[in-house]
């Protein structure tokens, strides 16, 4: 799927080819099941999860409270640290405001770590418009990069690919491909591959995965040490990052990371934790001469001013998609977003609309295992349902469904009326079904019956037997 | 406190009802020599559940007022169905949030509901006795059980005292079968394709029956087991097989 | 100041309502946040310290390896012990901390390449709850050197290791750097498939030299 066609509003039809495609679920299956044992295994031995949770998510609600508070802190100890704060409202403010920077940096050339921001503002494609060089250093955003699709994922964003798949890019674009079959070998073929483009880059861009108030410094981490090198080697450094990201002290970005890295890989800790406080300063011969940081509100004010608010507190784990059995069963691509999977299914209504989006709240089991897994503990059934609300309120429900609903309710205000119905929609089931116990077609319910029987009732309903039965 | 005689009140769901009024009959049975008093409310229909989860609020909130009316008069409420039980207990008061009577009314009794299964073992500490039940069996945890109303250990505790029965452990067992109530008609591909997921890791135990304590859940799989071509796994709700009621196939046919 | 600085804080202002909290109630919650930091720290009580740290960074996901060696003095040698066991030539870039060393036969350099085969570099200190090192960029410990190594050799003082994470940030702790960087094993990806590879972009192999 080519990056330029992406739109929640068309789920429907590309969940329904996603689950055509076998190596697509050869390779979800693959990725999520592994992602979701080593995050079991690594919680037995971390018993203190539920009590970090739950101050992990009080730290959320208090800097959220008072995040205009918090964010003034940052402004001013970022900018006494040499770095400079930008402010953007829209995605198109932010791109112009990096664009900018980098034609300041006379740039030819950028690296980019990834940065889920990145993606929601539509960066990289801005850079192509500006046409700025853009080398993305990540290796899933590397592969996804020249294979020209979009994530899939927010932490593993190739995690649609095999390594099948990936062989076969890294033969047709890297200049000396190495391709043996093993995962290791493709991995050492990109190391080489990047390794020259990170010395060319005049400009390294990434985002933050928190930002400290007390310090004024930016918190990134990754697993590869992309992050350090984009960083380091440049003139410039530019961070783009939401507001939502903001923690009042270090401290606190300690209790996130330890939650962070067990949620999202099952691990631990990342391999790499930066902390970086300004630009280039006295004595040093490496490091970046300018930092800036742009701080990207794009909905998030409305949010929090919401019933959306928790989902503010997201640290961009990944566990609930990696627990999400839709997700499981379609992948990344059909949310058409930058955010698939449950938190995807209430961020993408609230950055984009509703209106395009209206699907995503409605597909989904609410079988609740996002919620039960998430470190920061947004209830994202709840903030699913009250989405639902909203569809139905704002008419976004197709008017059969709407129909079906209101009156089958309005049959279930009436019992006898209800009773009735049920009594005939067994017999015609029992009808229809004759000697056999299970349904293969039913008029009106291909949903069902296209790809499942549906079991016939045996005898009468509950309610008339009982009756019978007391009369006797 | 459990009380000698308790009355309980019988929410039969509407699925059971229609499809499966054995589930019924069995949880019935099991209350009964749980040494409860039980009556069958004859003005339910719906707890709402399918109003609720398509966002329709106020047609969702009359159908909860109906319930919490009429089964207020008992000790306790209780259904063959996490996800029904689920909604009472866990939806009604936050539905109703608004209104501080029925927000009360709400609350006390979502505060008196339980799933049979958990109610059987938590409030009436009942076990079963000299039930058999030969089979290679394998659970399916439903996710509003598991996770609105915290029920693992129960069901497998009273299952245990089954003599016969074996349960095999099965991959997955708290994952989704991918029914989600209206879901699986508006979405009928990505709900195919997690129960396909289901379907094969409960195949892959070699089992002979399955057991969950959900309908739509069990239709849902037996639907698609059958459609698989592996219409002889038996498909039960635990109640039935605790009640010594388990005849044929179960959902998956006579 | 921007227009867009303006109205986000005035919709945060908003948002919150009438009854925004002085400085010092939003102190005094954020004081409150973490009434016990000990509650989220994994247990290893049985554990020395030092034990733990060598335990995590030589486990099967950090995959470093460890020596101890008595003094600095000892670091040249230690890295030809190393080098040699690796069949390494005897050449490394060596952050300007450790340049004054008697390296001897190594031929040692401040410069650093982009494919620099091995890089000796001097960490602030550790964290024994995940067998991290922790590197402070300055003059005499610029950052890359420990990132474009494909072997990368740290020399940590046993006595700066701490047990928590917190320990970083302690009251004893010197003002953040530029930079500092928390290296936690080797550079690794799950990229593809999820499965766990080393030397994804920095150092595929990480050897800890613990002084004292």
């Amino acid at each position: 799927m080519s990056t330029a066609l992406r739109s929640p509003a068309n789920f429907r039809r590309e969940a329904a080819e996603a689950v055509t495609k076998p190596s697509l679920k050869i390779a979800l299956d693959r990725t999520t099941g592994l992602l979701q044992r080593r995050r079991t295994d690594v919680l037995k031995a971390y018993p203190e999860f539920e009590v970090t949770r739950e101050i992990a998510k009080n730290i959320k609600d208090h800097t959220l409270a008072h995040l205009d508070h918090y964010l003034v802190e940052f402004e001013r100890n970022a900018t006494a640290a040499g770095a400079i704060v930008h402010w953007a409202e829209t995605p198109e403010e932010a791109c112009r405001i990096v664009i900018d920077l980098c034609r300041q940096a006379d740039a030819k050339s950028v690296t980019r770590v990834k940065s889920m921001l990145g993606e929601e503002i539509g960066l990289p494609k801005a850079l192509a418009a500006a046409g700025i060089d853009r080398v993305e250093t990540d290796l899933a955003e590397h592969i996804i990069q020249l294979a020209d699709e979009p994530p899939s994922h927010i932490v593993i964003p190739a995690m649609h690919k095999t390594r099948e798949e990936v062989a076969e890019l890294f033969a047709n674009h890297h200049k000396e491909p190495k391709i043996d079959g093993e995962v290791g070998t493709l991995v050492e073929s990109a190391r080489q591959e990047l390794r020259a483009k990170y010395v060319a880059a005049d400009v390294g861009i990434s985002g933050a995965n928190f930002l400290i108030a007390s310090t004024g410094s930016v918190c990134t981490v990754t697993n590869e040490g992309n992050a350090e090198l984009t960083t380091e080697l440049p003139r410039m450094h530019i961070v783009t990052a939401g507001i939502e990201k903001l923690v009042p002290e270090p401290e606190h970005a300690l209790v996130l990371l330890r939650l962070l890295a067990r949620s999202a890989l099952g691990t631990e800790f990342t391999q790499y934790t930066s902390f970086f406080t300004g630009p280039r300063r006295e004595g040093e011969t490496a490091g970046p001469e300018a930092m800036h940081i742009v701080l990207v509100d794009n909905g998030r004010t409305q949010m929090l001013a919401g019933e959306m608010r928790p989902m503010l507190r997201c640290i961009r784990c990944g566990a609930c998609i990696n627990h999400c059995p839709v997700y499981g069963a379609i992948g990344g691509h059909p949310y058409g977003s930058t955010y698939p999977g449950p938190m995807g299914s209430v961020l993408t209504p609230a950055l984009e609309s509703l209106e395009v989006a209206k699907d995503l709240p409605h597909a989904c089991t609410l079988n609740g295992r996002c919620a039960e897994v998430c470190p920061v503990k947004i209830p994202l059934p709840d903030l699913i349902r009250s989405l639902r609300d909203d569809t139905w309120r704002r008419k976004l429900v197709p008017k059969p469904a709407r129909w079906a609903v209101q009156g089958w309710a309005w049959m279930a205000m009436r019992p006898r009326l209800y009773r009735l119905a049920a009594g005939l929609a067994n017999q015609a089931l029992r009808l229809w079904a004759g000697p056999r116990s299970m349904i293969a077609k039913l008029p009106l319910a291909s949903g069902w019956t296209d790809s499942r029987d549906l079991p016939a009732p045996i005898g009468p309903t509950f309610m008339e037997q009982y009756r019978r039965r007391q009369r006797r | 406190m459990v009380k000698d005689f308790p009355h309980v009140g019988l929410l039969i769901t509407c699925l059971v009802d229609t499809m499966r009024p054995e589930i019924g009959f069995a949880t019935l049975k099991l209350l009964e020599q749980a040494g409860c008093r039980v009556s069958v409310p004859d003005a339910q229909t719906c707890c709402g559940q399918p109003a609720l989860n398509s966002g329709a609020r106020a047609e969702a909130q009359a159908l909860a007022k109906r319930v919490i009316a009429a089964f207020e008069p008992f000790d306790y409420v209780v259904a063959p169905s996490g996800s029904c039980l689920g909604t009472v207990k866990a939806h009604y008061p936050e539905l109703l949030a608004d209104d501080p009577v029925w927000h009360r009314r709400a609350a006390q009794v979502a505060a008196k509901s339980y799933e049979i299964l958990s109610f059987l073992a938590d409030v009436r500490g009942w076990q079963p006795q000299g039930v058999r039940f030969p089979a290679r069996a394998t659970y399916h945890h439903t996710c509003a059980g598991l996770r609105e109303l915290g029920i693992y250990a129960q069901p497998l505790q009273l299952l245990e005292h089954v003599d016969g029965l074996e349960i095999l452990p099965l991959e997955g067992e708290t994952a989704c079968c991918g029914f989600g109530g209206t879901f699986a008609v508006k979405y009928p591909e990505i709900s195919t394709a997690i129960v396909s997921d289901k379907t094969r890791q409960i195949a892959a135990t070699g089992a002979d029956t399955l057991l969950a304590a959900d309908l739509g859940c069990l239709m849902n799989i037996a639907g698609k087991l059958s459609r698989e071509g592996r219409g002889d796994i038996r498909v039960f709700h635990p109640v039935e097989i605790l009640a010594g009621m388990a005849d044929g196939k179960g959902v998956a046919g006579r | 100041m921007s227009d867009a600085r303006t109205r986000i804080l005035a919709r945060l202002a908003s948002a919150r309502g009438k009854n925004a909290p002085n400085a010092e109630a939003i102190a005094a919650e954020r004081a409150a946040l973490i009434p016990d930091a000990s509650a989220t720290q994994p247990t290893f009580a049985e554990q020395h310290t030092l034990t733990r740290f060598e335990a995590m960074a030589t486990s099967e996901r950090l995959t470093a390896t460890v020596s101890h060696i008595e003094s600095l003095k000892d670091v040249p040698a230690a890295v030809a012990a190393y080098l040699a066991h690796r069949g390494l030539s005897a050449e490394a870039a060596v952050a300007p901390a450790l340049a004054d060393l008697e390296w001897g036969e190594i031929q040692a350099s401040t410069s650093i390449t982009p494919n620099q085969p091995v890089a000796v570099t001097m960490a602030e200190g550790g964290v024994a709850e995940t067998g991290s090192l922790i590197f402070r960029s300055g003059p005499e410990t610029p950052m890359l050197h420990n990132f474009l190594g494909l072997h990368h050799i740290a020399v940590v003082r046993q006595d700066r290791i701490g047990r928590y994470l917190e320990s970083v940030f302690g009251p004893d702790a010197p003002a953040l750097p530029r930079i500092m960087t928390l290296v936690t094993g080797t550079s690794g990806t799950a990229d593809i498939e999820a499965v766990n590879i080393r030397g994804a972009h920095g150092p595929r192999y990480l050897h800890i030299l613990l002084v004292g």
